[in-house]
């Protein structure tokens, strides 16, 4: 297999690199939906904070690969089912967001709260125009990192025969070549990179008073 | 009108942070709690407001008992001024100070332009308008405060000390704005603060609180000046409440005497032996001058003065017990004796003969 090699399956390269775009960008959504109410109840609870963190800790712990195939024996999906993918990531993304969400929520100054709710906002009010988004800068660093390791482990899920940029390497391997996995690894890197790039600039834009502070 | 009747509360394990308080901070005014921290007085304030729930009493604004009210709409009808001012760190001024009114459904831009005056009334450029709070300084921020809780037009007012974050001499700036601004606004104001100064300057009257919010004396600053209740309120005003008494004084008929005063053109002909004054072009006084000696610093005052106690000042701020009185536009109109302005701090004082 020669470099000449790249070029001539770019068509498939792309094909995956969509693929693993998918199987990245929904768990991470999935997650950062349910993370947000769950941090919320952590934060306002501390009790329910430590299980759920530390629920959620332990299942960070379980390794990728061990939880594609545990999962459909718990879930009911057949093995070679991306929605087990999803699952699992979901998973990671809820145990790595929920703490960042929670602590975020309760770094907003008791002061700053005290005045909005002097003023005369409404609990929801106060939550939704004031708490939120005084924690939307954690949230966003958290959720780069959160991104970017999900495009990573997205790959090991070509172990399990689903089709990803992690595929290439499966193929690499299994042609004792590595070509594909520089090409896998490559077109990993560049996702990730644009992820983050546009997670970044997403959170700028949503934050001003940010960088007004700097 | 906010009246508190028997106003207790009471913490679950028992102890008391203000217990019993009865007093009423009048339409229109500025009353002042003041007292050492822990003494209840902010725990009093944040009951007004519900912010904390009494335990037993009454609060009635206007006549309408605040428990009944539901509190965001309460909320709604209090400005609020907090220490630090506690604008929110996300929204950039205009953001800020139109919060309540765009809560309340008013249009963003009927908002804005009110938020616009405001900034004019606190005395904030427009510029500012679209800064975020990290961009203010501490005086800025405290300016923005007080147009955010004006914002609403709210009948009340209730400040925690509002003034305590800046350094002394915006705090002094921000003070004086303050009063004129509450002349042209008239709010009834309670206002919360540990520092006797700021409270006999901005009182209209002055509660003074002791511990569980006890109330050791209620008066105008000039009652607690000249006849504290007790010990408590006088160690609380202070070594200088004589001379600050005097602030409260009125200057009667100082009299006036037109010299020592020398036009600069004519400098040559003040006597080298005494402090005369110099006026420049515009008869404004420029300076003291002896011989060879200058001044160039001179406390004039505004005649007909304000208070004995700026007279006072001026005569002991110049180099020969000499005060300088000038009109409004500055232009000299004489000076007074210290042993005048004394005379007439000293009231009906007699030499003492011995016993009879």
């Amino acid at each position: 297999m020669s470099w000449s090699w790249i070029p001539r399956h770019l068509d498939d390269i792309w094909d995956l690199t969509l693929s693993h775009l998918w199987l990245t960008l929904l768990p991470t959504l999935i997650g950062l939906v349910i993370a947000v109410p769950l941090g919320t109840l952590a934060a306002y609870l501390p009790k329910v904070k430590q299980i759920i963190v530390g629920g959620f800790g332990m299942l960070y712990t379980i390794p990728s690969l061990a939880l594609f195939v545990l999962l459909p024996g718990i879930i009911g999906t057949k093995i070679l089912d991306p929605v087990n993918i999803v699952v699992a990531l979901t998973i990671y993304t809820v145990a790595l967001l929920v703490r960042v969400i929670a602590d975020g929520l309760l770094s907003v100054p008791p002061v700053t709260l005290q005045a909005a709710t002097g003023m005369g906002l409404g609990l929801r009010q106060r939550f939704f125009k004031v708490q939120l988004p005084l924690a939307l800068p954690p949230l966003i660093s958290g959720l780069r990192v959160v991104v970017v390791s999900n495009v990573s482990i997205v790959t090991v899920a070509a172990t399990i025969g689903i089709s990803q940029l992690g595929s290439l390497f499966t193929m690499g391997f299994t042609r004792r070549s590595f070509i594909p996995i520089v090409a896998g690894l490559g077109a990993c890197l560049i996702l990730a990179l644009v992820l983050d790039l546009l997670i970044a600039t997403i959170g700028r834009r949503l934050t001003p008073w940010v960088r007004a502070a700097g | 009108m906010i009246e508190l009747q028997h106003v207790t509360k009471r913490y679950p394990d028992g102890t008391e942070a203000v217990k019993d308080l009865s007093f009423t901070a009048p339409t229109g005014q500025i009353t002042a709690l003041v007292g050492p921290s822990g003494c209840g007085k902010t725990t009093t304030l944040r009951m007004i407001n519900r912010l904390i729930e009494p335990t037993e009493g009454t609060i009635l604004l206007d006549g309408d008992d605040v428990t009944r009210q539901d509190k965001v709409a309460l909320r709604r009808r209090i400005g609020y001024v907090i220490q630090s001012a506690g604008l929110m760190p996300h929204k950039r001024v205009l953001a800020n100070i139109t919060t309540v009114p765009r809560l309340m459904g008013v249009k963003k831009a009927e908002c804005e332009a009110r938020a616009r005056e405001l900034l004019d009334l606190v005395g904030l450029d427009q510029s500012f308008a679209d800064r975020f709070p990290a961009q203010l300084s501490g005086g800025q921020s405290q300016r923005v405060g007080v147009a955010r809780a004006l914002a609403a037009d709210p009948p009340f007012m209730l400040m925690d000390e509002p003034f305590s974050a800046v350094d002394p001499i915006v705090r002094q700036q921000l003070q004086q704005e303050f009063l004129a601004l509450q002349k042209r606004v008239a709010k009834t104001i309670v206002l919360v603060t540990h520092d006797i100064a700021e409270a006999l300057l901005l009182g209209d009257q002055i509660v003074v609180l002791g511990q569980a919010a006890a109330i050791e004396q209620q008066g105008t600053p000039y009652e607690l000046l000249s006849n504290p209740a007790n010990e408590f309120v006088s160690d609380f005003l202070g070594r200088s409440r004589g001379y600050q008494a005097l602030g409260f004084e009125q200057a009667g008929d100082l009299p006036l005497q037109p010299g020592p005063v020398v036009r600069a053109s004519d400098l040559g002909r003040a006597d080298p032996r005494r402090w005369t004054l110099i006026l420049d072009d515009g008869g404004r006084p420029a300076g003291w001058q002896r011989g060879t000696e200058h001044r160039a610093a001179i406390a004039a005052i505004r005649f007909p003065a304000e208070s004995l106690r700026v007279c006072l000042d001026s005569a002991l701020a110049g180099p020969s017990g000499l005060g300088v009185a000038v009109d409004a536009d500055g232009v000299f109109r004489g000076t007074f004796r210290l042993g005048d302005v004394l005379a007439q701090a000293a009231f009906d004082s007699q030499p003492w003969e011995g016993p009879q």
